[in-house]
């Protein structure tokens, strides 16, 4: 309960402080927002299946956020940052819907 | 397949397995206040809401962009038009004084051979009858047939020549032996000018025998097709008196009359 308090209170700061995005972080911002929300999924879904874990919740975070953008970075400098960020959202996506089903499944029961 | 196929097994992080097998079945940690998850979760609300507001502001930069390339054509197309007026003036004043030099001079053989050249070239302002025809676009806008092309312009342009016009001007652009008429993207082009529908085309020449002629020549029954065939509009009217202004910018840099040094 307290966690989701943590996430409206996140909402109402960004919204609040809105802060501007600087020019080189712009095309990471989306990337990682998808792999935050990957990473949310999964720990709500850890914790409805019972073995949620703080530090594997963190640490996922974190990692998730950071490995988007760098690959993102990498196809950048590579030539082939649009690919690789489709490529990066179809994974998260997947992920992000194959752990929305465990979870509709572990509310409604079915 | 079969990376797709993991994907969609085991979409968990497998540290959580790790992590509770570790810890064993029965020790469940207790529910209890975890500041870790918590800030966690704040950090991904601020990202969503930076992420938010940030695309929520570009949309109106993009718009606001947009605004102030227009401001900025608009702009450079009224000082073209200055320029345009001002060379005109300055170009009158050549002339007035050129005229007064020769007439001083008691050259008025050369002044009036000068008068006749530049008429003939198209320098000045031209006063006279003819015809005045109004051509625009279909009235069913839709219709991508039915709009005004700058071939179209180019073959009214040379129909009126063939029917005996002197001097004509497409929307107070006149038309000199160096006036380009094109397409430029949608827009049609006279003398490096995009020209706003309708097209006002004025001709000088006889206002009697010109709208018979100019329906004979191939223009004309171009133009003709068009407006049965496809709803172009084009209204003729013979003018007692049209003035067709003159292009003062007309100047040869590379031309050079034979045997002249």
């Amino acid at each position: 309960m307290i966690a989701v308090l943590g996430l409206v209170l996140g909402v109402v700061i960004g919204l609040v402080v809105a802060p501007s995005v600087p020019e080189w972080a712009q095309p990471y911002l989306p990337i990682a927002v998808v792999a935050a929300l990957d990473a949310v999924f999964g720990g709500l879904r850890a914790f409805l299946d019972g073995i949620f874990n703080d530090k594997v919740f963190v640490v996922s975070f974190i990692s998730n956020v950071l490995i988007a953008a760098l690959i993102v970075y990498l196809g950048d400098q590579l030539g082939v940052g649009s690919q690789l960020s489709t490529g990066v959202v179809v994974v998260l996506g997947i992920r992000i819907f194959t752990n929305m089903a465990a979870i509709r499944r572990h509310i409604f029961r079915a | 397949m079969s990376l797709l196929n993991n994907l969609m097994e085991h979409p968990l992080d497998e540290g959580y397995e790790v992590a509770s097998r570790a810890a064993g079945p029965d020790e469940r940690p207790p529910s209890r206040f975890r500041p870790l998850p918590t800030i966690a979760l704040a950090a991904v609300g601020f990202l969503l809401a930076v992420a938010a507001v940030q695309n929520y502001r570009s949309a109106p930069e993009l718009e606001k962009q947009r605004d102030q390339l227009i401001a900025r054509i608009d702009t450079a197309d009224d000082r073209l038009g200055q320029l345009r007026g001002q060379q005109s003036a300055l170009a009158r004043e050549v002339r007035a004084l050129q005229a007064s030099g020769l007439g001083a001079g008691g050259a008025t053989a050369l002044q009036r051979q000068l008068d006749q050249l530049e008429l003939g070239t198209g320098t000045i302002d031209t006063t006279g009858p003819g015809l005045k025809i109004v051509v625009d676009d279909a009235k069913d806008t839709s219709d991508e047939q039915g709009k005004v092309l700058d071939v179209d312009l180019q073959q009214l342009v040379n129909g009126l020549w063939v029917a005996g016009a002197e001097a004509i001007s497409v929307n107070g652009h006149r038309l000199t032996s160096l006036t380009a008429i094109r397409g430029a993207g949608t827009a049609i082009t006279v003398d490096y000018s995009s020209l706003t529908r309708p097209y006002v085309i004025h001709a000088i020449g006889d206002y009697r025998t010109l709208p018979a002629r100019f329906l004979q020549t191939g223009g004309g029954q171009w133009m003709q097709y068009l407006a049965s065939n496809f709803g172009v509009r084009m209204t003729p009217t013979p003018e007692e008196s049209l003035l067709v202004p003159g292009d003062s910018s007309i100047s040869l840099r590379y031309a050079k009359g034979v045997g002249e040094r």
